[in-house]
């Protein structure tokens, strides 16, 4: 079954506000001409303020995009208005056969992804690789040693000391860790900033805590040989030294890595922004529908610049997935991928307890996990005295964290039923990006940053 | 103070000042007591707070919750509107454009009988919370779960109040007597509409029971089905201790041939003496005594202060314009045109014009408005035309634009068009001749205009009133303009929304 989209989905797709209001506008039938489509394409031509009109295009399998316009938004208006007139005035795209300017774009969509499957197939200069492996180690080894004197003198001062330091002082180790191409490390230790200047009762208790992972990501990046594969990838992970997406894609030609096939649930978004980088990181949560595996794809680009938008939350995927090695490994890239379609049933734990129950035997495996999927079928939300909450059909509860009009849209649409939530469970509160309902899917979270 | 608390206050003051004292608590963590003895001061603290902040995070449990879940709203007896009028609504209210034509959008869908997706209703019922204008609008869609939503959240109790939908009367009388204020008001509005005599009286039976503000709303849901059955109850209303419940009895009074209007009729004939003199109309005006025992006797002036010392009040006639506003239009010359010259030419004619105005309007008399919009374009106040207005039936459509029709053409210098138009937008609609004699007015205007703001704000007002049939008329003028001249790209395009919005109502 191909995917209905419905305007809240199409709307998600859009890199800002300002696109939404664009695209919107843009929804009417008297602005396009020439509309039409197929299963697998959309195209229209839309009249804007030069000469010629702006031909519009959407490869719906993934979905992209594609414009004449001159703008740098991706997709843009243009684009976010031919999709939204598609899905509410469908009757108007009534020519069938894609125009020449149409057929060749996909055509050459066609040939490029063909093109990066030989890039990856090409055999790896093993030498020149190991050395330039040797080359990070000794960097990061250094950097690491830095970081281990460092923490060793704001504990021996204490956390009461460090509380009182500069911005510097915790960026300047930061800073250093970047230096050391230790992204992973520099990332937390410039998290510590924040959390010792939360002004929490119980700064002092999440400094600790954030500063004992730290201590952990140390000592087993010194111990690396003595670790099982799976955790010394983690512990390599952790510290910022990622496979890239073309080391992982060899690694899968070559047979070596661990793959996936499955009709993948795409369960929501949440997006993050780092002030300091100016970098947005996005996070799309995936569970396949006879695995059960739950899968993560992250994308980072920096701010306003646009992000993928093809694993469209509450659609259904068929694809064959990659991990990243790691010890409870979530995080995915796409080998090979179907036309999104419609889900036919949403699975999900049948209560917190089951649910809780599967974040923490991931946890055992990765302690340094943030964020963990949580897929709630059956519980009601509700909200009593300023707190937002799931509750399950056993009578247990768990804290939700959402601005107070996503509360009362979440708690409009179960109107006092059971539905099913998906959301980021931090070991405290659920953070939920996707809730279906009567056959619906709505997203919780459409791009903002909460 | 458990391993945590110990391992967090060790942490804050330092090992240099106090070296760590690790203790576990927990039986299945002490194995890992030994091999942190190895470790400097500062590891054995962060590998033991490691430790147990796994150790915690694993061993944690779903909360139990504390209090029952309320009751489920009911099942939904409205169809859902389409996407594209969702799509219309999201425009609306989540990216605050085109606010002005939400009214319209709400009635259309009322009368579609349709409700809109959940995850709209907050929007819609925070929209109401912050206009209370729209709050009638909104009540006819809300459906079974926007009132079930309504009750979650206090802010938008006036949900409650939504129509009960099998006009059940024990149940309307049974909210009227022990419902919340917002029910009530919905509760009596409704009993008015089914039952105006016996609505009333249960409303005469708890008057004394009621508080002073209360007391003004109910008297105002009294409009709908005035007649003059109501005139007993609404004497007793006429001489309440509250002044808002007081001058709210008095305005209902006006608009009905009642023993009120005779009273205040006798005392405006004794106010102003009209004698035909000529062909000329003398009028003298004979202001009563502070202490006249009949005027006072009929609410218009106060009893004088009996203290001592108390300075003599004098009356004006400012302050006895009620009694010309109440009085039948008919007790006048019949000669309105000469009439109206003559009291422009006193130096208080302004005064008299302006009750007589309203008296007009109170007793839906449009051979005096035409005359004095005619003669006097400015006597005609905001609150005058919405008395014309509210107590028009629905569908007489004729004295409304025969009123407004008059008010532009009398408008000669259209100094006064922004007034019309403020007065002209009481009613939602305009039909497509007024709409196109107040877009050519209004481009008059523009086009002697400097301050373009103004103007921009003035034409989006227009355009929410506007009969989209006039759409290809503002094209055409739009397309001729000269570039420095004001140009109504924005009216365009909100009339062009507008078609989009109505267009889906057409073809459904």
């Amino acid at each position: 079954m191909t995917l209905v989209w419905s305007s809240e989905q199409i709307l998600a797709l859009a890199p800002d506000a300002g696109s939404v209001k664009n695209g919107k506008a843009l929804a009417t039938a008297s602005k396009w001409q020439n509309l039409g489509g197929t299963d697998r394409a959309l195209w229209g031509e839309c009249q804007g303020s030069g000469k010629n009109p702006y031909q519009a295009q959407i490869d719906l399998t993934e979905p992209a995009f594609r414009c004449s316009c001159p703008s740098r938004k991706f997709p843009c208006k243009h684009g976010l208005g031919l999709f939204l007139l598609n899905a509410t005035q469908v009757q108007l795209f009534t020519q069938n056969t894609p125009p020449p300017w149409v057929q060749e774009w996909l055509d050459k969509r066609a040939q490029t992804t063909e093109k990066k499957e030989e890039k990856q197939k090409a055999p790896v200069d093993l030498v020149a690789q190991a050395k330039r492996q040797q080359k990070r180690s000794d960097k990061v080894s250094a950097g690491i040693a830095d970081l281990e004197l460092w923490l060793q003198d704001l504990l021996s001062r204490g956390l009461a000391d460090a509380q009182s330091q500069p911005y510097g002082f915790w960026d300047g180790m930061a800073a250093r860790l970047v230096d050391a191409q230790a992204s992973g490390l520099a990332r937390r230790v410039r998290d510590l900033t924040g959390i010792a200047n939360s002004g929490e009762a119980d700064w002092a208790g999440g400094l600790l805590m954030a500063l004992s992972k730290v201590h952990l990501i140390i000592q087993g990046y010194q111990h690396l040989d003595s670790l099982d594969p799976g955790m010394a990838a983690e512990v390599r992970s952790q510290v910022g030294w990622t496979t890239s997406q073309d080391e992982l894609m060899s690694l899968y030609h070559q047979g070596a890595a661990t793959t996936q096939q499955d009709q993948w649930l795409v369960m929501g978004k949440s997006l993050t922004e780092e002030a300091m980088s100016n970098l947005q990181t996005q996070r799309t949560w995936l569970q396949g529908q006879e695995s059960g595996k739950f899968a993560l794809i992250l994308n980072f680009a920096p701010r306003n610049q646009p992000l993928d938008v093809s694993w469209v939350p509450g659609s259904l995927v068929p694809a064959e997935l990659v991990f990243f090695p790691g010890s409870y490994a979530l995080r995915v890239i796409a080998a090979s991928r179907e036309d999104t379609r419609q889900p036919k049933l949403i699975n999900g734990d049948e209560s917190i307890t089951v649910a809780i129950d599967r974040y923490k035997q991931a946890l055992i495996q990765n302690p340094w996990l943030d964020r963990f999927p949580l897929m709630l079928r059956e519980v009601t939300p509700r909200y009593n005295q300023g707190i937002w909450s799931l509750q399950d059909s056993q009578g247990n509860d768990l804290v939700l964290i959402l601005p107070d009009l996503k509360g009362w849209q979440l708690l409009a649409l179960s109107g006092g039923r059971s539905i099913t939530v998906m959301g980021e469970w931090d070991g405290y509160v659920l953070q939920p990006l996707g809730v279906w309902h009567d056959g619906g899917f709505w997203q919780a979270n459409n791009g903002e940053v909460w | 103070m458990n391993t945590w608390e110990t391992l967090v206050a060790s942490a804050l003051v330092g090992t240099d000042r106090q070296p760590p004292s690790i203790d576990f608590t927990s039986p299945a963590l002490n194995n890992y007591q030994s091999s942190l003895q190895s470790q400097s001061a500062t590891q054995q603290i962060l590998s033991a707070a490691g430790l147990v902040a796994a150790y915690q995070a694993v061993g944690q449990s779903a909360a139990a919750a504390s209090l029952p879940l309320p009751a489920a709203a009911s099942s939904e007896q409205l169809a859902c509107c389409s996407p594209q009028t969702a799509q219309h609504l999201g425009t609306i209210l989540q990216e605050n454009r085109y606010a002005e034509i939400l009214p319209e959008l709400l009635q259309l869908l009322a009368q579609a009988q349709q409700t809109v997706p959940p995850d709209f209703l907050p929007l819609l019922l925070d929209a109401g919370r912050r206009e209370k204008k729209l709050r009638p609008l909104i009540l006819p869609i809300l459906g079974n779960l926007g009132q079930w939503l309504a009750r979650q959240n206090r802010q938008w109790e006036y949900g409650l109040g939504a129509k009960i939908a099998d006009e059940d009367l024990a149940s309307i009388q049974e909210i009227w007597a022990t419902g919340s204020r917002s029910e009530r008001s919905a509760a009596l509005s409704q009993w008015r509409e089914l039952q105006p005599v016996e609505s009333r009286q249960a409303l005469a039976a708890s008057w004394k029971q009621e508080k002073a503000d209360d007391r003004a709303a109910w008297l105002e849901i009294l409009q709908a089905g005035l007649s003059l059955a109501d005139e007993e109850f609404l004497e007793i209303a006429l001489v309440d201790r509250s002044e808002p419940v007081r001058r709210q009895a008095a305005h209902l009074l006006n608009q009905l041939p009642s023993q009120y209007r005779q009273r205040l009729t006798q005392l405006a004939t004794e106010l102003l003496v009209i004698k035909d003199i000529d062909n000329n109309y003398q009028i003298t005006i004979n202001l009563p005594q502070a202490d006249a025992i009949a005027w006072i006797a009929a609410g218009v002036i106060d009893k004088p202060s009996t203290k001592a010392g108390a300075k003599p009040t004098k009356v004006t006639l400012e302050q006895l314009s009620p009694v010309l506003i109440g009085a039948d239009l008919s007790v006048w010359p019949p000669d309105i045109d000469r009439l109206v010259t003559s009291i422009q030419n006193l130096a208080t004619g302004n005064i008299i014009l302006s009750a007589l105005a309203r008296a007009a309007c109170y007793q839906q008399r449009m051979d005096w408005i035409e005359v004095l919009i005619t003669r006097s374009p400015n006597t005609f106040t905001n609150f005058d035309a919405q008395t014309l207005l509210s107590s028009l039936p629905n569908d007489n459509d004729e004295i409304k634009e025969r009123f407004f029709t008059q008010l532009l053409i009398a408008d000669k210098s259209i100094e006064m068009l922004p007034n019309n138009i403020a007065i002209m937008s009481n009613e939602q609609y305009w039909n497509a001749t007024l709409s196109s004699l107040v877009f050519q007015k209004f481009h008059q205007y523009a086009q002697q205009q400097s301050y373009q703001y103004y103007v921009q704000q003035l034409i989006s007002n227009i355009s929410s009133h506007l009969d989209i049939s006039i759409l290809p008329e503002v094209q055409q003028i739009h397309a001729g303009l000269a570039p420095d001249k004001f140009k109504y790209s924005s009216c365009i395009e909100f009339l062009e929304f507008r078609r989009s919005l109505q267009a889906v109502f057409d073809t459904t």
